[in-house]
């Protein structure tokens, strides 16, 4: 029975080929652009979790920050091997962990040009997923390994004008409010990693000591990386008290990068010493998050008014189907179909053409989506700043079609209830009669 | 609709034919609307997604419109003008408010001058003001320079013989109050030695807090209080590193013409800097974010949050937040009171809150402890009780801000500069654009610039083929030599070197960059006398214009032949030889300017996958009422009607639906705007908050929205038309008749 209602159901659908495939070609754009505007979405977080975490943070950091007196704080640990000790076995989730220095230059090149530079101190023997997102277009990463040197990304070229074996003057305020400047060289050029990396430069770890002034055991964060990136929050919760019960101060949760925490927050705090701050990546990239909810907020703004015109459209031609097909649907009840079997039919006609049209949609999507990958699409220098990349990358995720092709299908359905329920209350006997 | 009778063309048929045309006309509409009338559940349906369509554009455009309108506002009015000119040998675009790696590279106007008389040619060139836009690290004195400053002032009080009762008393609370802070520096300097594991400082300077420490020295204060104030002034002060470090966002342009142009400028404390001096006017919105003490500053916004925007306490994460901030960092209050304000502090909290507490800082925690309930009345005691006891702000007027920028060659230069006042742009108060600018004089933009490079300079002074560098480089080598240094200790008898504004024929910029050299070579007081010399020096109108400035902002007299002027500057340039470019605001603006730009296309481009889908749908629907209509229409046909008048029948149908429910959409969108203007879009994130310029949006709406509106409708309708009405067209009385069976 249940093929008997489809086979009427698809007849249905095929008689009336123009309105087929006018509602079904409106579903489908549709659903193309839900998976389109999804994957502009999930691009963006891709770009942001590949490009963020491997210069800025790892999916959780234990980083801290030292208050020397109440109102001065700078953002380091002291001492990490033994935060690294404390830390160890309470993290069965972690892949790997690096421990990378913090700090803030200008750099200043021979040439004249110059641009403030975020530092990242790390030991490059140690980084692993550090070589697979950060590759060199001129130079070797393996030479960062020797004291005063310094990686800088391609899009800082055009403005300090240095290339590989230049010399760059790193000047920073220490702690003790002096500037100190080192000469570093410049011994890797590395392709852009995205936006961040414009403002982004890695020296070595002794380096920044030197730049700072500190001795070896102080460093900026330990940076753990989980085998699952969605860990982070509860792991990071763990850690806290991992390490409180160790005997450290450790700071309350609070969403926001550590910069954000060293000028608003810590430096005007009461205490002085040296508290921990575990934080996630979430936390640390957290200024990018209104781009992402600015973005939801469109799609979710665009697919209602969209899923609005949509459902009209669906119920104003299941209307008119119906009136148009009274008298079929009197001699269907008449021949024995009952009500029930009427309101399947219909629900079943909808359902067809939802699915047919998410699938054709999902299809149309897919390929939209892969013909922009291919083409490498660049954008302006503000749709840089919202798309974290210098090209359009849509990332489409199996899941995420899916979901567009039942939550569009189901829509279609639901918008059917009512046409149907009515078409399914006909009295055989009047709906005879009518004419056309 | 049909062509003119076969009859000669006379003016009585030509008559006849008008009528006829009429008629038909008025046929067509009766018809029309008949047959909208009959299908009442079609036309509600189509009108409604029509309706829905118009309301979206009217709403949309006019809220882009709004927000576009208050950021042009902001940016025009407080900084870009209507135009901006630059170099066009500069290797970046003009960005007043920076790109992505920091301010824009901009090739200088070595005379500034030129540019201005050149640009002043233009007839529609109104005014014009140098500038130059730059970030630098500001610093402030911190707590122990202002406690020894108040005690300084006691001193000299006592010592001139002022007969108050209350003197000896104020003394010694001061003096214990410098004393409590010298022990905080020491605690301080030992945390470090034990966090930092290395030791950074000098023997000197720790026998010095040793000597500084001792009950001998607070004993012998008396003996000669100037002596020991030196040396605390001198040897303690500077140890303690807690000044407050600010980011400053500055303009350095001719203050005075600056103020004239951007007519919004109002000076809200203070005075306005003082025709050719040095000097700093602070943004209020700066002021008020970055130099005021943090808990005031928390309090103010958490009072407007809650009252622009209705949040509560209870509810919202964000204030809660602010509020527990308060709560640790109440060491900011206390230490900053003497124990005769700490005793007076404790007396006037116990009564206004009330509470028997003896210790000031459970009261303060008490007090800043707020609720919904009781945040307007802890807000005002803070205020009214507490905020007189305090410096509220951590940099004041009259005071010097040290300024200290990379010049562009890379060496740190600092320049000391005097905050006159604080200003802000009427209209503008609440923008971050317009509200986080401070404007600074010219002379010390350039010394904080620097010199260009080597070989620049060079080309430069060949361009310029004018030998004014050296013989200025002596002149500012002989006041320095044989200027009248001030007495040391008697600050406060400079005068003005007004009247000697030296040779004309000077560029500063020379002039500023031998001193910095110098000041840097010999960091010592020496540097600090030639920097209040510098300070107090009145330069002519001649030296501010004869030097470097980065851009130029250019305001016009008609604003609307913008375009036109742009090419003028473009020839003007091209004939005089100077590398000029200008561009519009929204081009000035940088990316911000480009942020405007790329959300209106966001906006057009949803408006259309809207509308797409609507055609697609509206379309369907009249498809479907057509073929209902097959045998009305071949009925029709049969009798006579010709395929045309189906044809104008259905178009005039889909017109009458566009424009009545577009009509009536793009009022119901007026009149949702006009809702929103009058109660306002709260900025709930900060995000929000820079967009809108303000707390609060109220969007305005233009005829041209509505206009826009109605428009596109009407030809989404009559296009969405088409399909059906020729496939309307294409029914054969035969086909109609056949279907009735």
């Amino acid at each position: 029975m249940g093929f008997t209602e489809l086979g009427i159901a698809a007849r249905n659908l095929l008689a009336h080929t123009k309105r087929t495939v006018f509602l079904g070609s409106a579903i489908a754009a549709v659903t193309g652009l839900l998976i389109l505007l999804l994957g502009l979405t999930a691009g963006i977080e891709q770009t942001m979790l590949r490009s963020g975490t491997v210069l800025m943070t790892g999916h959780v950091n234990v980083g801290g920050f030292i208050k020397t007196s109440s109102g001065q704080a700078a953002p380091l640990i002291t001492d990490y091997p033994a935060i690294l000790r404390a830390l160890e076995g309470h993290v069965p989730e972690l892949h790997h962990l690096v421990v990378r220095g913090r700090g803030f230059a200008k750099g200043v090149a021979e040439t004249g040009g110059a641009m403030d530079l975020i530092l990242g101190g790390l030991e490059i023997g140690r980084e692993t997923g550090f070589r697979q997102v950060v590759r060199p277009v001129a130079g070797s990463l393996d030479d960062l390994a020797a004291p005063r040197t310094i990686l800088l990304f391609e899009e800082q070229l055009p403005r300090l004008q240095v290339g590989v074996g230049d010399t760059l003057t790193l000047s920073a305020p220490t702690a003790q409010g002096v500037n100190n400047t080192v000469d570093v060289r410049v011994v890797a050029i590395a392709k852009s990693v995205g936006l961040m990396s414009t403002w982004n430069a890695f020296v070595s770890e002794q380096t920044l000591l030197e730049l700072y002034r500190l001795k070896p055991g102080s460093s900026g964060a330990i940076q753990l990386y989980l085998h699952d990136q969605r860990d982070a929050v509860p792991v990071a919760a763990r850690l806290r008290e991992v390490l409180a019960r160790a005997g450290y101060r450790v700071m309350e949760a609070d969403p926001q990068p550590y910069y954000m925490k060293l000028f608003q927050r810590v430096t005007q705090e009461d205490w002085t010493g040296f508290k921990l701050d575990v934080s996630t990546w979430q936390d640390e990239l957290i200024f990018m998050s209104w781009i992402l909810s600015a973005l939801n907020a469109l799609t979710t703004l665009l697919l209602t008014i969209l899923g609005v015109i949509v459902v009209i459209g669906i119920m104003n031609t299941l209307w008119i189907a119906i009136r148009e097909r009274t008298r079929e649907i009197g001699t269907l009840r008449a021949i024995g179909m009952q009500r029930r079997g009427v309101l399947r039919m219909f629900l079943l006609e909808a359902g067809l053409l939802g699915g047919g049209g998410t699938l054709a949609g999902a299809g149309l999507g897919l390929l939209v989506a892969g013909g922009i990958n291919r083409l490498q699409l660049a954008v302006p220098e503000s749709v840089q700043v919202v798309l974290m990349n210098d090209t359009l990358v849509l990332a489409v995720q199996p899941a995420a079609v899916l979901g567009a092709v039942v939550a569009v299908s189901s829509v279609t359905v639901l918008a059917a209830v009512y046409p149907a329920i009515r078409a399914a209350r006909l009295q055989p006997v009047s709906a005879m009669h009518h004419f056309g | 609709m049909s062509p003119a009778a076969p009859s000669a063309p006379g003016p009585d048929s030509r008559l006849a034919g008008l009528r006829r045309r009429a008629e038909l006309l008025l046929l067509l509409v009766r018809l029309a609307l008949r047959n909208l009338l009959a299908s009442r559940l079609k036309t509600l349906i189509v009108g409604g997604i029509i309706l829905f369509g118009a309301v979206i554009v009217v709403v949309g455009t006019a809220l882009l419109d709004s927000i576009d309108q208050s950021m042009r506002r902001s940016i025009v009015g407080s900084l870009a003008g209507d135009l901006q000119v630059y170099s066009s040998a500069s290797k970046d675009e003009l960005a007043l408010y920076g790109g992505m790696t920091g301010d824009p590279d901009l090739a200088p106007f070595p005379d500034y001058s030129q540019v201005k008389q050149a640009l002043q040619t233009l007839p529609n060139v109104r005014a014009v003001v140098p500038m130059g836009i730059a970030e630098a690290a500001a610093s402030a004195g911190n707590v122990l320079d202002r406690a020894l400053e108040r005690l300084r002032d006691t001193v000299r009080r006592q010592q001139a013989g002022d007969p108050d009762p209350e003197l000896p008393r104020r003394l010694a609370a001061e003096l214990a109050h410098v004393r409590r802070i010298v022990e905080l520096v020491q605690a301080d300097q030992q945390e470090t030695a034990a966090l930092q594991q290395e030791s950074t400082q000098d023997a000197a300077a720790q026998a010095d807090l040793a000597r500084a420490l001792a009950p001998a020295f607070w004993e012998g204060f008396h003996e000669d209080p100037l002596l020991a104030l030196e040396f605390l002034e001198n040897r303690i002060a500077p140890q303690a590193l807690e000044g407050t470090m600010l980011w400053v966002r500055y303009v350095g342009t001719d203050p005075e013409a600056f103020a004239t142009a951007f007519h919004r400028l109002e000076i809200i404390q203070g005075t306005a800097i003082p025709r050719g001096q040095r000097g700093i006017l602070l943004g209020n919105l700066y002021y008020e974010d970055w130099c005021k003490l943090k808990t005031a500053r928390r309090l103010d916004r958490i009072r407007e949050k809650m009252q622009v925007n209705q949040q509560k306490l209870a509810q919202d994460e964000e204030l809660q937040r602010w509020a527990r901030e308060s709560l640790s960092q109440i060491g900011e209050i206390t230490k900053q009171l003497d124990p005769e304000e700490s005793r007076q502090a404790v007396a006037r909290l116990q009564q206004a809150l009330p509470s028997a507490t003896p210790e000031l800082p459970a009261l303060l925690r008490q007090l800043l402890t707020v609720t919904d309930d009781n945040f307007e009345k802890h807000y005002r005691i803070f205020y009214e009780q507490l905020a007189p006891l305090l410096d509220l702000y951590s940099v004041r007027l009259g005071e010097s801000l040290t300024i200290k920028a990379f010049t562009r060659s890379g060496y740190l230069k600092s320049v000391n500069v005097r905050v006159w006042g604080i200003f802000q742009f009427r209209g503008l108060e609440k923008s971050t654009f317009a509200g986080y600018l401070s404007v600074m004089d010219l002379m010390s933009f350039r010394d904080l610039y620097g010199y260009l490079t080597a070989d620049k300079a060079e080309e430069i002074r060949e361009l310029k083929a004018a030998a004014g560098a050296r013989p200025l480089a002596r002149d500012e080598a002989e006041a320095a030599l044989f200027g009248a240094p001030p007495a040391p200790g008697e600050p406060g008898t400079l005068s003005p070197e007004a009247g000697s504004p030296g040779p004309t024929l000077l560029v500063a910029t020379s002039a500023s960059s031998v001193i910095d050299e110098e000041q840097m070579l010999q960091a010592g007081g020496g540097g600090d006398r030639r920097q209040a010399r510098l300070a107090s020096r009145v330069y002519s109108p001649a030296e501010i214009e004869q030097g470097v400035a980065l851009n130029v902002a250019v305001f016009l007299k008609d604003p609307s032949r913008t375009a036109e002027t742009i090419q003028a500057i473009t020839e003007l340039g091209r004939a005089r030889g100077l590398p000029l470019r200008a561009v519009d605001w929204q081009q000035a603006a940088g990316m911000v300017g480009q942020f405007i730009t790329l959300s209106r296309l966001v906006l057009l481009i949803a408006v259309l996958i809207i509308f797409l889908i609507a055609l697609v749908i509206i379309n369907n629907a009249m498809v479907i009422a057509t073929l209902q209509r097959v045998q009305e229409i071949g009925t029709l046909r049969a009798i006579g009607a010709q395929r045309r008048l189906i044809l104008a029948m259905l178009f005039v149908e889909a017109t009458a639906v566009g424009l009545l429910f577009g009509l009536l959409g793009a009022l119901t969108g007026a009149g949702i705007i006009r809702l929103i203007g009058w109660i306002g879009i709260p900025a709930s994130t900060d995000v929000l908050y820079f967009f809108f310029s303000g707390p609060r949006l109220h969007p305005t709406l233009a005829a041209g929205n509505v206009v826009l509106a109605c428009g596109i409708v009407l030809v989404v309708s009559i296009l969405s038309s088409f399909y059906p009405a020729w496939l309307a067209m294409r029914i054969t009385p035969r086909a109609a008749m056949q279907r009735e069976e």
